[in-house]
């Protein structure tokens, strides 16, 4: 089998002296949906940090196209084709959303990045948009606006935190639409953290399950699905 | 032109002035929120580098335009070195810290600048061109002051072009407002952070060169402009390069205006500015309410 | 690293600038009289202490040479006071603690009225080398004080002399003064006793500027908006600034030709080191201060001046005088009380004639030395070596200056 897109192993992590993630490995193969589902505060959004080198110290190894990361930083690691949509969408408020979207191109490859027609034509929504603040956005509207910047860079690798929180049923529809068809145009692979399991295995090709800091289950959508005692452990919260 | 128009003219040149000091401060902590408490120490190399370029001696006006330019880079380097140095540790430090370290370091400018150029007052001539009076109707503005508001002009429209306008300004605002997420979108953090603050030192080295004409040089220099351009600042709005152009002319015109007509208070006028300022808007003239102002130009 | 090798650079320099100026070894010989020099030796008015200790170094080295006083040697102390008065008081008190009774210099005013209370508890003599105060030898009297520069009253009133005798055709006299008491008083002072000698002549605008001010040009165009058209003719500027205030106001001057539109400048409180850095665009001004190298014909001028020319390659200025002449008053003192003892010095200080390059002078009841007040007129020459020239000096006398 061939290398997975992304791989963590050993991975240990840290905020100050609080240890939260232990011994983790966890593997993302190229093309597919891993949805990483776990309670709140059992290591989901550090896992994502972790990958992107942002904000927390960690140990071990996180290999990515076969390169290790962990002394490279933030910014090199978003330019080899990683994206991280976090989980408070962070969109610039002071900057309008066209302004936003053409962040996104600075960690693109060169010449790779996606023209912002080819996004309003992907997200017709975004459209009317483009003009205004980011501070005049909805939640929902942000959400778009932090997925459509991420897609700019045309990410190898596309880190979703938490991407439904605190939105309405039917932007949290709207918002798995999106995912599905930038899987369908680009055949992005994607690393979906969540919360609502519901939906992440609505989405998900494999599921890998973390529990206070440690994974606690890894494999197909199917295997877990079929397992009665992990469904009852972790998709009733 | 009376009482009325003579303190104007008088008041714009020095709040111009006080301008081009105070807005390298202001865009140093708009982007990287460190109060550079040593910025007067680089003011005080812009001037005595002036000073050596020129040799102390008369220069024609281009040139000394250029030897201001030459010495604002000069200036503009040692603040990149010390960048690297001194303040890459400071950005995640809490204000404070990097208030006292800042403070250190403007000492060591000081020092470093009795070392270098002695402590007898040193003085570089005008150019002749700069000594003259230009006349706009009823109105006669020294000419050096018309090069100063051309050069604040410049600086203003340039400090908006470049973050307004720009595909750097753009980073320089994401990096400014998050610096995280900035980076997540692969924008190389710290080299905007060494473009800005060499920028910002530029300026402070420009305003040094700028002044050396008008007055001795000691090293004093380096503490003497550091309150007012702080105070500017403040009551500008952190981080603002309009408010702190607005703040800096309202500066100067309070004490132009006090000194012609009520001098024995304007000795205060600083602090009657910022007193007017910390009652009735808090904030500063470009800051918005709670939180310190997001850089703009 | 960077910041290790600057706070090293800087430590270093902390420790060098003490030490380099002086011209001299130390001596540290068992027995030798030292004599304490609190000086302002560094920042904006370092120039003031360094010249003052040129002057008194080379006093103790001639006296050395010649054997000393009573068969000691004197030897120089000197602490920094930086131009704080805390640091003159903290200075006096470490000297104090090493046994040394006699102190000299003192930059400013200030530091001569935070270190006199503390002397005279104490016992220790305070030699004003360079503080100007009136307040010194009237109000805040006390024996351990004995000035060596004029005070500034006696400036002032040299001036007011001054513009009597050498300018009539002036009617009227303007004033820019930094703002704070003294600078108030003396310029009341000044246009009361011209009132006095020349009953015509009357006092126009007063401007008064911050201490601290650096942009000055408001202050300058609040003086000169209101002179006549014929004001080159008559009216006199009464100038009291010095050091960096006089340069802000000389350069952003220039623009409106503000010393131009005047007959004559008097600087008050000025002197040479101040034209020496202004250089061509120095205006034509007359100093009124303590000391002019060549005003002064006595044979122990002109051995000084060779020998400071020959020592610090320059001519000396009031500073370097005042450290000299504080040196020489004092072996004046000790050779006729035949004691070291502070009440012997005090008391012989009241009674000896002084030997200075100005001539023999004299102590009065008040601790003021009666002494010759120096106006000498500088004013900016490119063709000049130095970019300036001193053309005319005067001694104005010591009974003309009195109060």
């Amino acid at each position: 089998m061939a290398e997975p897109l992304l791989a963590l192993s050993d991975v240990h992590a840290y905020y100050g002296s609080a240890h939260v993630l232990f011994d983790l490995a966890l593997h993302v193969h190229a093309g597919s949906l891993l949805a990483l589902v776990g309670r709140n505060g059992a290591g989901k959004t550090t896992t994502a940090r972790t990958i992107l080198g942002a904000g927390v110290r960690s140990t071990g190894s996180v290999r990515f196209d076969g390169v290790e990361l962990a002394r490279i930083p933030t910014p090199l690691r978003a330019r080899r084709g990683i994206q991280l949509v976090p989980e408070d969408r962070r969109i610039y408020a002071g900057l309008t959303v066209r302004e936003n979207l053409l962040l996104g191109r600075h960690a693109a490859a060169d010449g790779g990045a996606l023209p912002l027609e080819r996004v309003t034509s992907l997200f017709p929504m975004l459209e009317p948009l483009m003009a205004r603040g980011g501070r005049e956005l909805s939640g929902g509207e942000q959400q778009l606006v932090a997925v459509a910047r991420a897609l700019v860079a045309r990410p190898r690798l596309l880190i979703l935190d938490e991407p439904t929180e605190g939105l309405a049923p039917v932007i949290v529809e709207q918002v798995g639409e999106a995912v599905r068809l930038l899987r369908a145009e680009f055949g992005t692979t994607v690393l979906l953290i969540e919360q609502n399991a519901a939906f992440a295995l609505d989405l998900a090709d494999h599921v890998a399950v973390i529990d206070q800091g440690r994974i606690a289950f890894s494999g197909t959508r199917d295997a877990f699905l079929g397992d009665p005692t992990l469904t009852e452990r972790f998709l009733t919260i | 032109m009376h009482n009325v128009l003579l303190p104007f003219v008088g008041g714009l040149g020095q709040g111009v002035l006080l301008f081009l000091i105070a807005s390298g401060l202001t865009l140093i902590y708009g982007v990287m929120r460190v109060l550079n408490f040593s910025h007067g120490g680089f003011f005080m190399l812009g001037a005595y580098f002036t000073y050596t370029l020129a040799r102390g001696h008369v220069l024609p006006a281009p040139l000394l335009v250029a030897v201001v330019v030459a010495a604002g880079l000069l200036t503009a380097l040692v603040g990149a070195i010390t960048e690297r140095g001194v303040f890459r540790r400071l950005y995640s430090l809490p204000e404070i810290s990097s208030l006292l370290a800042t403070f250190a370091l403007l000492l060591v400018f000081e020092g470093l600048g009795r070392l270098v150029w002695g402590i007898a007052p040193l003085s570089q001539p005008q150019s002749p061109a700069f000594l003259g009076e230009m006349h706009l109707g009823p109105v006669t503005l020294p000419s050096y002051d018309v090069f100063l508001y051309v050069v604040g002009a410049g600086v203003v429209v340039g400090l908006e072009w470049l973050v307004e306008k720009t595909e750097f300004g753009r980073m320089v605002r994401a990096t400014a407002a998050d610096r995280q997420m900035a980076a997540l979108l692969g924008i190389d953090v710290e080299r905007i952070f060494l473009a800005m603050f060499s920028l910002g030192i530029f300026l402070a080295g420009l305003g040094g060169g700028l002044v050396s004409p008008l007055i001795g040089l000691t090293p004093e220099l380096a503490v003497s402009f550091i309150i007012q351009a702080f105070a500017i600042v403040i009551v500008g709005g952190l981080g603002s390069v309009r408010g702190t152009l607005l703040a800096a002319i309202f500066f100067g015109l309070l004490n132009a205006y006090l000194v012609a007509l009520r001098p024995e208070l304007a000795d205060f006028s600083l602090y009657i500015g910022m007193g007017l300022f910390l009652i009735f808007r808090p904030q500063g003239i470009m800051g918005r309410a709670g939180s310190p102002g997001e850089l703009a130009a | 690293m960077i910041v290790r090798r600057m706070l090293v650079l800087s430590a270093l320099f902390a420790l060098a600038v003490p030490l380099a100026p002086s011209p001299s070894r130390a001596q540290g010989t068992a027995g030798a009289l030292k004599i304490g020099l609190i000086d302002t030796i560094s920042g904006a008015y370092a120039q003031v202490g360094t010249d003052t200790q040129h002057g008194a170094q080379l006093a103790i080295d001639e006296i050395n040479a010649a054997g000393g006083v009573g068969g000691r040697r004197l030897e120089l102390v000197v602490k920094d006071e930086q131009l704080n008065p805390t640091a003159t008081v903290q200075a006096l008190r470490e000297l104090q603690s090493a046994g040394v009774t006699i102190t000299m210099g003192y930059a400013s005013s200030a530091d001569c009225l935070a270190a006199l209370p503390v002397a005279a508890q104490n016992d220790m003599l305070v030699m004003g080398s360079n503080c100007i105060a009136t307040a010194l030898t009237t109000t805040k009297f006390d024996k351990h004080f004995f000035r060596v520069a004029p005070s500034d009253t006696m400036l002032t009133s040299a001036a007011a002399q001054f513009a009597h005798e050498h300018f009539p055709a002036i009617g009227t006299w303007d004033a820019y003064a930094p703002d704070y008491v003294t600078g108030h008083d003396d310029w009341t002072f000044f246009s009361e006793k011209l009132r006095r000698l020349s009953p015509g002549v009357q006092t126009g605008k007063a401007v008064f500027v911050p201490l601290a001010a650096q942009d000055v040009r408001s202050y300058v165009t609040a003086l000169s908006s209101d002179l006549p058209a014929d004001s080159a003719k008559s009216h006199g500027l009464y100038l009291a600034t010095f050091g960096g205030a006089t340069a802000a106001v000389v350069k952003q001057g220039k623009p409106e030709n503000l010393f131009g539109k005047f007959a004559a400048t008097i600087n008050v409180g000025g002197s040479e080191p101040t034209a020496a850095q202004l250089g061509a665009d120095f205006p034509d001004a007359w100093f009124v201060y303590d000391y002019y190298h060549r005003a002064y014909a006595t044979a122990m001028n002109r051995r000084f001046v060779a020998a400071y020319q020959k020592a610090y390659r320059d001519a000396p200025n009031s500073w370097s005088y005042e450290g000299y002449a504080t040196i020489y008053a004092l072996r004046s003192a000790i050779d006729r009380a035949k004691s070291v003892g502070v009440d012997q010095i005090i008391a012989a200080l009241e009674q000896a004639p002084i030997s200075t390059p100005k001539g023999v002078l004299h102590y009065r009841s008040d601790h003021e030395l009666a002494q010759p007040v120096t106006v000498f007129e500088c004013k900016g020459d490119a063709s000049a070596p130095k970019q300036y020239t001193c053309p005319h000096w005067a001694a104005i006398p010591a009974d003309k200056v009195a109060k």
